[in-house]
């Protein structure tokens, strides 16, 4: 197979995926509760005023009419207004992703740098530090988010003062918004002090958010580097007198196909921890967006922003696959199945 | 190594034991408030008191109870639900399991809190409704270890000779597969239970679980949040129950799983 059809076929192996997933948020947030606005807003309200939002939201037409034009509203970029501000959702939605984004991808580095390093120390030395590195493993996973944030806030914030608990910025100082990332905002514009406080209040959400993740990654390469160690070409490359590191390196080299898989596959891990890490750090980001607007009934809202990680999913999750596209031969070449 | 299995089965008893059994011995009362609030650990209070005035200790034993109870149902209800989708996908073969298992591998692939969140909201809080939404979202879990134990099952002689007998296939995957699996299933509930505590928790923190004054790990950890600012450690004590429940059961569910040699399987 070619590296065209495979990206094609990998597009569209990714429609009915999406499809099935916008169908699923669709039955959780029209069909079980029979009426959502009620739900939502609570049976205590003024008939009238469900009425005129069930109207504003289109809820009063058949559900199979509802389903098209849902589909129809996510395809076009249409997600419908707030029911808060009456801003078009997608608005709200493009002023607080880049938080999230910034926060997820500082915290994966984190985890991917803590990963790496505590799989290679277990590969290299085994025995005792191998048996600590897979408890580590296990402790980072059942890390509770809130938990190790709010200590974490405990110790550095409160008691050591030496970094901030909450927020993206010392207000007064945010960047002119460029992409919305502050810490690639403040380095566009120069802006320093920007920079410095951007930084330091990424600091201990990263650290929360990429600890947990990091038991995963650890396990994960640590397993494919110690299972990779045991194959005929290592015993050669030992065999020829390379040193203990650089068989290690090729080793990872191997392993790195299943190992860049892997990491596509804790996305779902990174966005729901992203929403406690968000949370626990008053973060403005979607998670902290999705929590509010669930508390000011705003069912619109609520809708896209469901919607919306639907996509995100969908979309890294092909860009997986074209990554390993990149780091793996076999499919570059077309040898792969 | 022997040693996880020793650890899990020793946390879970512990916190069995804290959250279960103690509560009939110590008349304690989680929601009844002093005019003391955020006291530190005293002897009278032995983890000092919340922002209320209410004994931390006594909310500690008694919130455990919801947790508990709500990651139980939720793992109860996936794997009937997702092993019985998941043996039939799996014996029955051609499209629909081709359809079922796109259905499920989406679902896997789409964050469980997020979706657990977007149920427990549309439902309203209360831990049956949290443990549906729980519940839900490990549904695929346990459908792809059936299906896929079920595919290499169906193979084996013995079912083949139930078929030529005449067999129906509720007979056959009920009396023949299902029992093959059984182990299986029991090890991968028990690691699952350290998740739903964990979304649980998540749930509870986000206050989809119990409306106060009913004490929740999750749910007076959120609270404690605000008063972090002032060093109140001792609030932080749920939290720390949280990660031992989990700790418990995914210590006890590894060394299951390497005691009966199903590490391999399990990934």
């Amino acid at each position: 197979m070619s590296p065209l059809r495979y990206i094609l076929l990998r597009l569209a192996l990714a429609v009915p995926t999406m499809l099935i997933l916008l169908t699923v948020v669709f039955i959780i947030l029209r069909i079980i509760p029979g009426n959502p606005i009620e739900a939502i807003v609570g049976q205590k309200a003024p008939p009238e005023y469900i009425q005129q939002l069930m109207e504003q939201a289109g809820l009063n037409k058949p559900l199979y009419v509802q389903y098209f034009d849902y589909l129809k509203g996510v395809f076009t970029g249409d997600l419908g207004r707030s029911f808060v501000d009456n801003r078009p959702v997608i608005a709200d939605i493009m002023d607080r992703f880049p938080a999230t984004v910034e926060l997820a991808v500082s915290s994966f580095i984190v985890s991917i740098l803590i990963g790496h390093a505590l799989a290679f120390l277990a590969a290299y030395f085994r025995r005792n530090v191998d048996e600590a590195v897979r408890l580590y493993a296990i402790i980072a996973y059942i890390l509770f988010i809130p938990f190790f944030g709010l200590a974490l806030q405990l110790v550095f914030g409160v008691y050591l003062k030496w970094l901030p608990i909450g927020g993206r910025v010392t207000p007064g100082l945010e960047p002119p918004r460029i992409t919305g990332l502050y810490v690639l905002d403040a380095l566009i514009t120069g802006d320093w002090p920007s920079l410095v406080s951007a930084l330091k209040h990424l600091v201990l959400p990263s650290i929360t958010l990429g600890v947990v993740i990091s038991g995963v990654f650890t396990r994960f390469i640590r397993n494919n580097l110690v299972k990779t160690l045991e194959e005929d070409f290592i015993t050669t490359y030992r065999a020829a007198g390379l040193p203990r590191w650089r068989v290690l390196l090729r080793a990872y080299r191997a392993a790195l196909v299943p190992t860049v898989t892997m990491m596509g596959l804790q996305l779902a891990l990174l966005l729901q921890g992203a929403v406690l890490t968000e949370t626990t750090f008053s973060w403005p980001g979607l998670g902290t967006l999705l929590l509010e607007r669930i508390q000011y009934l705003d069912y619109p809202m609520v809708q896209g922003i469901v919607v919306f990680y639907v996509l995100i999913v969908v979309f890294i999750n092909i860009a997986v696959d074209l990554i390993n596209l990149v780091v793996d031969p076999r499919l570059r070449r077309g040898a792969w199945r | 190594m022997a040693l996880k299995l020793y650890f899990g089965t020793g946390i879970v008893i512990f916190v069995a034991a804290l959250t279960l059994i103690l509560p009939l011995f110590v008349k304690l009362s989680p929601t009844m408030s002093t005019d003391k609030p955020l006291l530190p650990p005293s002897p009278a209070h032995p983890l000092g008191t919340d922002y209320l005035g209410r004994d931390v200790f006594a909310r500690l034993i008694y919130g455990g109870r919801v947790p508990l109870g709500v990651a139980l149902f939720a793992t109860l209800i996936s794997s009937v639900i997702g092993v019985f989708l998941g043996m039939l996908s799996g014996y029955v073969g051609r499209w629909p399991d081709r359809a079922l298992t796109m259905v499920m591998d989406s679902l896997y692939a789409f964050p469980g809190l997020l979706m657990a969140m977007a149920i427990a909201a549309v439902l309203g809080p209360s831990p049956l409704n949290a443990a549906l939404a729980i519940g839900f979202v490990y549904i695929p879990t346990y459908y792809r270890l059936a299906r896929n134990e079920t595919q290499v099952v169906k193979t084996y002689q013995y079912v083949e000779a139930a078929q030529a007998l005449g067999a129906s296939t509720t007979h056959i995957v009920l009396r023949h597969i299902l029992p093959t699996l059984i182990l299986t299933i029991a090890v991968v509930t028990t690691i699952n239970l350290a998740d739903a505590i964990l979304t649980e928790a998540a749930l509870a923190f986000f206050g989809y679980t119990v409306v106060p004054p009913t004490p929740d790990w999750g749910a007076d950890l959120s609270a404690a949040k605000s008063y972090i600012l002032n060093g109140a450690w001792w609030l932080l004590m749920p939290g720390l129950m949280i990660v031992l429940t989990a700790l418990g059961f995914s210590l006890l569910g590894d060394g299951l799983a390497e005691r009966f040699g199903l590490r391999k399987k399990l990934g």
